[in-house]
């Protein structure tokens, strides 16, 4: 049996976690997979996993360990993992496990109707990584603000050489109407963030006339680098005044604002 | 025939990532596995962006994240590539973290160990990775690797740039930066750097040259006004000192030729609605003719009255004139060319068809046979607005098609609303769907899924195997379980060892060893059986192959003639089918020759043009046999010999360089064979005797161009089971590389056996002396032989007796021959191997006499043959100075 901090790193590691019932040890449901260190389980329960998987239970997957644990056919277990291989059925890599031991299948299906323990404590710990990324951001940020943006333009900012690729910098005007962090009294501050479509930057933050918000403002390559993709901090504009929000978590909707507040005060 | 698959795998059906950008690599080893990269992203996270695997053709695919390369959506630009011969695949990336230009490296796709990491450098753009395997020739057996690459660290803004490595088979291959660009431009060339591989070591790569514009990238009005497509080229696997500087343009005597000129064209940011959601600008793709490297194509886009157009041309000429336009396609975009081996012509590519909210992109895929008459079929046709794009590029600024034989394998993203009318020619989806309710459905089969863009991959087989047969004589065997299965190219650079081509001196039933056919070597004027194992990849109907064998008389230096043509009928449900004809060898000719096949249907002929009076070698003869599973070859040479005694066997060696080197070959056996031998030794012309040693490499010191020079392997004596060969390779040896070489097989036979085989070739030795040179005792000795050989069986007794009788007509004949002309001899010491035969001739010892008696002829059939090929040379010398005066 894991541990509880066990299974907080595991969590905190794994995008797949579920609990399943083991049919076959040193076999897999895509033959080529089959190993000494691969069983076939069939998911009982769905704990955590991105949405397109939330519908697997039923099915059996494999699911490789590191090293193989002592397992029987028939014996119940949660498994924290990550994608490996996708085919007509799912492999998954293992960063951990515990045993269910002592539950019948049935008993283990009715608790997990409820909220199971591990339930708990993997939702538990999902939100505490979250809760801990979004505190870093606030923490690495020159200034937290909630506001309103009223003017987008275009960066004065040339490329060096054209490509497909290039950021296309623009500039947000915010107008503050809160300060979280920093600066009581800063009234307007500008934003500048990647406009380009390009399949390099979609994911970044995008700001547009009239948008509202809570941005954790970072103050040019001093901000912390964890979370952001190299190739992004490295575009960051040079110069002592660029304010950037490159991180998924230093933009969030007004309904977050009691939890930043809470977290600024851990 | 053509085959479409939707490649998301059936546990991905909830995805609805717009999986644009494709990318396809087939392995020539195997076509049945493949891998396909785009913008997808690893679906439960992590470091590695995923490859799209099959292992069954296309027919169904996996997701394996083994590319250390992971933005939340995927890798950056991806394309990948298997090597020739040794199943490698690499990927040349934009990271999807780092951004940084990468190549990566695995021997096992399917395996999940990440990619191992070779080469991260930032600041480039859109690689494009070839890669093959050095088949002939110096280096045979390297992988080669090329990444066409906008590398913007290029000073001078001469952006397009090929990394290479000669030596992709190293645990950490080397790459190498080669600036393509020799001329001023705008600030840098557009991004597509394409290459294209042939076998023989030609490479070719086309870029798009700018040099000025107009508008701004940044609003997204940009226009090329002037760019140039520029073909460069290397002639040796970039391997010179200038590489890629073999063609030049005429108008500056700069590397690069201008094979299209005062182009224009947008080069956007973005896509905007109007033009299918996708961004455009400059296209290009190039490739070379498998059958000969002076064929290339050319596709470029350029605007041609304010329509965004894609244009065709070639070269025949090896890229020194162009063609003028063979095909325009409007509002054409992502074109993909490719060569098959029987030199059609594919072209994948994508187009808009109609306006407004009926607007459509069609994916096209069109072929020729002679450049201007075009098939044209749509593999896709969807609404171009939907679904909404999620990012640029919508498609991708590339897609990808390969030829692989007789075949077209691509790949193109698209709309993956499952309507059938979107997919003229059928497809598959793996994902949950409903063709009836145009329907898209997650995991659990019930909830809905909105269309997304997916990648498709297609197959366009040309023998349509449900119709008409691929037939091919294998190029390789090594058991019954594993042996070539039709391979285009053929995947062992050894295919003139043990093809399923072969001789015989009697029509009778052959016999396989380890599914391997037994070779005998011919006989001079009289009727030998050349044989020919003909196999089909489906056996669904029935049909006639003709079948035309085919002689080199001296081997390498002489050309291919044809022995015989005959037909064979494949009846239904058969699989292979043994052919056999007679044939007849000049009674001047040496026994040690090529022989090859190349076999025809109607639906299935061999690539033109055919061996007749091509000459075996690398490059030409022997790619044509490499590229064409029709075509097969054999060198040859076997021996019967009677255990416990030993004998001297020759090869010959020819310098076909056109310059004077050192000629290195290496001596092969395995371990078990080599201790059958007796003290086995090597010797040159003109050297000592050396003990052989499995690897070892002996060298011919500054040879002559076409100098011939004698190779000879002897031993005291040889035990090995009855009717089993112990084969020695000679393989010629250029950087480390086996090139060309031979086999000299000694197989235990019984004494009646070895008898016969030893006077048949003492017959074939003395016609050639009479026919050729007008050796005046030789009528006699052949008679002679011609009356034991008439026996039904020949003893020991009538072999001796035999040699009692002709011991000194023998004795005269190889004076005579030695007094012709004192170079005769050929460092051979011919008249030390009479004195030993004559000597156990007195002494009645037959084993020895036989030994003698073998290694005295073979000694006096090189020595004929290299007076002959001398001859020939001279001729040929006298003829070309002929031909030079006025």
């Amino acid at each position: 049996m894991s541990s509880k901090s066990d299974i907080k790193k595991y969590a905190a590691q794994s995008a797949f976690v579920f609990t399943g019932k083991v049919i076959k040890t040193k076999a897999a449901t895509m033959q080529p997979l089959a190993a000494s260190n691969t069983i076939i389980a069939e998911v009982v329960h769905i704990i955590n996993a991105p949405p397109m998987f939330t519908s697997v239970n039923g099915q059996q997957i494999t699911v490789r360990f590191k090293k193989m644990p002592s397992l029987k056919a028939g014996q119940l277990i949660t498994v924290f993992a990550n994608g490996w291989v996708f085919g007509d059925s799912i492999a998954v890599d293992a960063v951990g496990y515990t045993e269910e031991t002592g539950k019948s299948i049935a008993a283990a299906k009715t608790a997990m109707a409820g909220k199971s323990a591990i339930s708990v404590m993997v939702e538990n710990a999902v939100t505490d990584n979250k809760d801990a990324i979004l505190k870093e951001r606030i923490d690495s940020a020159e200034m937290s603000v909630v506001g309103e943006v009223t003017k987008v333009k275009k960066s004065d900012m040339e490329p060096t050489h054209i490509s497909e690729h290039n950021p296309l910098w623009q500039e947000a005007t915010i107008k503050v109407d809160e300060v979280v962090k920093g600066k009581k009294s800063t009234k307007e501050v500008k934003v500048m963030f990647p406009a380009s479509d390009d399949v390099r930057w979609k994911k970044i933050n995008k700001y547009s006339e009239g948008q509202k918000g809570i941005w954790m403002i970072q103050k040019g390559k001093k901000q912390a680098a964890k979370g952001i993709a190299a190739k992004v901090f490295a575009a960051i504009p040079g110069g002592s005044d660029v304010f950037t929000t490159l991180h998924q978590s230093d933009f969030m909707p007004l309904n977050e604002l009691s939890r930043i507040k809470s977290l600024i005060k851990k | 025939m053509i085959k479409v698959v939707n490649m998301i795998p059936q546990t991905l059906s909830g995805e609805t990532n717009q999986d644009s950008e494709p990318n396809l690599a087939v392995n020539p080893v195997n076509p049945l596995q493949i891998a396909g990269s785009a913008f997808t992203p690893n679906p439960m996270g992590g470091a590695n962006a995923p490859i799209y695997v099959s292992l069954d053709g296309g027919d169904t695919w996996t997701l394996n994240s083994i590319v250390p390369s992971a933005g939340g959506l995927g890798t950056g630009d991806i394309t990948l590539k298997f090597t020739g011969t040794s199943s490698r695949l690499f990927t040349s990336i934009l990271d999807g973290t780092t951004g940084a230009f990468e190549v990566h490296l695995t021997t096992d796709f399917t395996s999940s160990a990440t990619m191992v990491q070779l080469e991260s450098r930032g600041n480039e753009d859109q690689p494009f990775v070839q890669a093959g395997t050095v088949m002939g020739g110096a280096d045979t057996g390297k992988d080669r690797v090329y990444i066409g690459v906008n590398d913007f660290n290029a000073t001078g803004g001469k952006t397009a740039t090929m990394e290479q490595t000669l030596d992709g088979g190293l645990a950490s291959p080397v790459f190498s930066s080669i600036r393509l660009e020799k001329r001023t431009t705008l600030g840098q060339d557009g991004p597509q750097v394409r290459p294209a591989v042939h076998s023989d070591g030609t490479i070719y790569a086309a870029f798009m040259r700018w040099i000025s514009s107009t508008g701004s990238f940044a609003a997204n009005t940009l226009i090329i006004s002037n760019a140039e497509a520029i073909i460069v080229r290397d002639d040796n696997w970039g391997k010179g000192a200038s590489p890629f500087t073999a063609l030049t343009d005429s108008s500056d005597s700069l590397a690069g030729r201008r094979a299209a000129t005062s182009l224009s064209f947008p080069f956007n940011q973005t896509g905007v609605a109007a033009k299918g959601q996708e961004r455009w600008g400059g296209d290009i793709s190039i490739a070379v003719d498998p059958r000969n490297s002076s064929t290339v194509y050319l596709a470029y886009s350029t605007t041609v009255s304010g329509v965004y157009t894609i244009r065709i041309i070639c070269s025949l000429d090896r890229g020194v004139t162009w063609s003028a336009t063979l095909l325009s396609i409007a509002n054409g975009k992502n074109p993909a060319l490719a060569i098959n081996s029987l030199g059609k012509v594919g072209l994948l590519n994508q187009q808009l068809s109609g306006t407004g909210t009926t607007q459509r992109w069609e994916t096209h895929f069109r072929d020729t046979i002679n450049g201007t008459s075009w098939t044209d079929v749509i593999l896709c046709t969807a609404l171009s607005q939907s679904p909404a794009r999620t990012f640029s590029p919508y498609m991708g600024d590339y897609l990808y098609m390969m030829a692989a034989g007789k075949d077209f394998y691509g790949i193109f993203s698209a709309n993956n609303l499952p309507d059938l009318a979107n997919f003229p020619q059928g497809v598959t989806y793996a994902r949950n769907h409903n063709f009836v309710t145009k329907k898209l459905f997650a995991l659990n089969g019930v909830t809905q899924v909105n269309p997304s863009v997916d990648p498709f991959f297609f197959k366009v087989t040309q023998i349509d195997v449900n119709v008409k047969s691929d037939f091919y004589v294998r190029d390789w065997t090594n058991s019954t379980a594993d042996h070539d299965t039709g391979l285009e190219p053929s995947t062992s650079p050894w295919f003139y060892v043990g093809s399923d081509v072969w001789n015989q001196r009697t029509n009778t039933a052959p016999t396989f060893i380890n599914d391997q056919p037994q070779n005998t070597d011919p006989q001079n004027n009289a009727t030998n059986f050349t044989f020919a194992r003909i196999s089909r990849t489906d056996t669904s109907s029935a049909e006639t192959v003709t079948v035309e064998f085919l002689v080199a008389e001296f081997g390498t230096g002489s050309p291919y003639q044809s022995v015989a043509v005959t037909t064979v009928a494949f009846a239904a449900g058969v699989g292979s089918v043994i052919v056999s004809a007679p044939w007849t060898l000049n009674p001047t000719s040496s026994t040690h020759l090529c022989l090859a096949v190349q076999i025809s249907t109607t639906t299935d002929p061999f690539v033109a043009p055919g061996l007749n009076g091509n000459t075996p070698g690398w490059p030409v003869t022997d790619l044509m046999v490499i590229n064409d599973n029709n075509k097969a070859q054999r060198n040859m040479s076997v021996h019967y010999g009677l255990s416990g005694f030993g004998s001297k066997h020759f090869a010959i060696v020819r310098n076909a360089s056109k310059q004077g080197r050192n000629f290195d070959f290496k001596i092969l056996a395995d371990e078990k064979v080599l201790s059958g031998f007796d003290t086995p030794v090597i010797q040159v012309q003109d050297g000592k005797p050396t003990a052989l040693k499995s690897g070892n490499i002996i060298s011919l010191a500054e040879m002559k161009p076409g100098e011939y020079r004698w190779v000879s392997f002897g031993y005291t004596a040889f035990k090995t089971n009855l009717n089993t060969g112990l084969p020695i390779d000679m393989w010629e040896i250029v950087d480390n590389k086996a090139i060309n070489g031979c086999r000299i097989n000694i197989v235990a036979a019984t004494s009646t056996k070895a008898l016969s085989e030893l006077l048949l070739f003492n017959l074939a030795v003395f016609q050639r002396l009479l026919s050729a040179f007008k050796i005046d005792v030789a009528p006699d000795v052949i008679k002679q032989l011609k009356k034991v050989l008439s026996l039904k069986s020949i003893t020991n007794a009538a072999y001796m007796n035999l040699l009692v009788a002709i011991k000194d007509p023998f004795t005269t004949l190889v004076k005579q021959w030695l007094d012709t002309d004192a170079s005769n001899d050929k460092g051979l010491d011919i008249l030390t191997s009479l004195e030993a035969l004559l000597k156990f001739i007195e002494a009645k010892n037959f084993g020895n006499s036989f030994a003698n008696h073998v290694t005295l002829l073979n000694k006096l059939d090189i020595a004929v043959t290299l007076v002959q090929k001398t001859k020939r040379v001279q001729q040929k010398l006298k003829l070309n100075k002929k031909k030079k005066q006025p």
